[in-house]
């Protein structure tokens, strides 16, 4: 059994579709913002690196309110650099696998476990895969390999029962410093181990609204750290 | 791995608090001497003038006192022992001034880069105020294939940063400055975080 050392979230970007203005990390979801959420699901991780970009100053403020020894890696060519980038940023200097998560979205807290637990049994790579599809789905197409889902495959066309979810755990040598989707780059090293997690992605308002519905109706959903 | 060399501020980064503050209360001016500390921390005035300022109200304290206080200055833990642990890498660079900081950073055992002054019959005389990117720039051109980290704070870190390959604003005792963070690569509140960064790097 091996331990999770490190975490990368990507919180650069800007969020364009859903027009709050704000990184999607600082979106309050029921008075909270999603980075305190993720904060929570990343607590017992010693070292957090968060990468920042779109309204950085306001980002790292509220993040120091709710822990203060987290790495802030600056990506100050976010608005013409891919989610990998970020990573890649963020992922030097790193020797162990690492967990990579976007800042936009509150993943259920019990799947989250279970990633992290799946990861520390074997510390294979692994990625998370989703049944709910999302509106703008990148689909995961997985086989059963010696009894455990894998991803085979990445595609927006042909439908599939699961997407891909945005949250993996792999070797930093894999996050490489490319205007290339992260799916894209995952595709080269597949089959990969999948774990599936019910998230909730906010891409939109109405991701929004849906969000808070899922957790106002479930609590336990997710908690998030309140120090804000 | 890279064969890095740390170059480091001294005053709120090594140190947990700024040195000249502690002097200045030896002669019951820390008012005085706060209000040229907040205006330099601000960037309202530049390094050069704040510290021929403070320089000036400063000189007439008794070295050995100085020297005393600086050297009783807490330094965070997991910084010292970075530099005490690889102490061949890592320099301080700091415009603050030889004669009162060396004991200091004697007790570092690495090497330093500061201001430096001259004793003229009793008097003391201010010879040049370190500029922080020329430190680096010389010590660069002599070791070429080094790569330089800088780490930092203030306004006159600024330099330092521009010369260095990696840059990383260090807020332990205050916020590091706004034009300090617009061309940082790194920006951490925690030493022991820094020093894990730095390691990883």
């Amino acid at each position: 059994m091996s331990t999770i050392n490190c975490a990368i979230i990507a919180a650069a970007g800007r969020g364009k579709r859903l027009g709050a203005g704000l990184p999607k990390s600082l979106v309050h979801v029921n008075d909270y913002p999603i980075i305190a959420y993720q904060l929570y699901l990343l607590r017992n991780i010693k070292h957090v690196r968060i990468v920042v970009g779109f309204f950085e100053d306001e980002l790292i403020a509220v993040v120091r309110k709710i822990r203060s020894d987290v790495i802030f890696v600056r990506n100050p060519n976010f608005r013409h650099t891919k989610t990998l980038q970020s990573f890649s940023l963020a992922a030097k200097g790193i020797k162990d696998n690492v967990l990579c998560i976007d800042g936009d979205m509150i993943i259920n807290e019990n799947d989250f476990e279970n990633f992290l637990n799946a990861c520390k049994d074997d510390d294979s790579p692994r990625i998370a895969i989703s049944s709910n599809i999302t509106d703008d789905p990148v689909y995961a197409y997985t086989e059963v390999i010696n009894n455990e889902i894998h991803v085979t495959g990445f595609g927006r066309n042909d439908k599939s029962n699961y997407e891909w979810a945005n949250v993996m755990y792999l070797p930093p040598s894999w996050l490489t410093f490319e205007p290339t989707d992260v799916f894209e780059k995952l595709a080269h090293y597949t089959p990969i181990k999948a774990t599936e997690i019910d998230r909730q992605e906010v891409d939109t308002p109405q991701d929004l609204q849906l969000a808070e519905n899922v957790i106002k109706k479930d609590p336990n959903y997710c908690k998030c750290l309140k120090q804000i | 791995m890279h064969k890095s060399i740390y170059a480091f501020d001294l005053d709120g980064t090594i140190t947990d608090t700024e040195i000249l503050p502690l002097i200045a209360k030896e002669l019951d001016i820390y008012d005085e001497i706060q209000i040229i500390t907040d205006l330099t921390l601000k960037g309202i005035i530049d390094f050069d003038s704040s510290f021929k300022l403070r320089f000036q109200l400063l000189k007439n304290v008794p070295i050995d006192r100085v020297q005393e206080i600086i050297s009783s200055t807490p330094i965070n833990p997991f910084i010292e022992e970075f530099i005490k642990t690889h102490s061949e890498q890592c320099m301080v660079v700091t415009g603050n001034l030889d004669c009162w900081i060396s004991p200091l950073v004697e007790r570092l055992g690495c090497s330093f880069y500061s201001s430096t002054s001259t004793l003229i019959n009793g008097d003391f005389k201010l010879n040049k105020i370190l500029n922080k990117g020329k430190a680096l720039r010389d010590f660069i051109k002599n070791n070429p294939k080094k790569r330089m980290i800088a780490i930092g704070d203030s306004t006159n870190d600024i330099p330092m940063f521009e010369e260095a390959d990696i840059g990383i604003a260090y807020g332990g005792v205050h916020e590091p400055v706004s034009q300090l963070m617009k061309i940082s690569d790194y920006i951490t509140y925690d030493g022991e975080a820094l020093c894990q960064l730095l390691t990883a790097l």
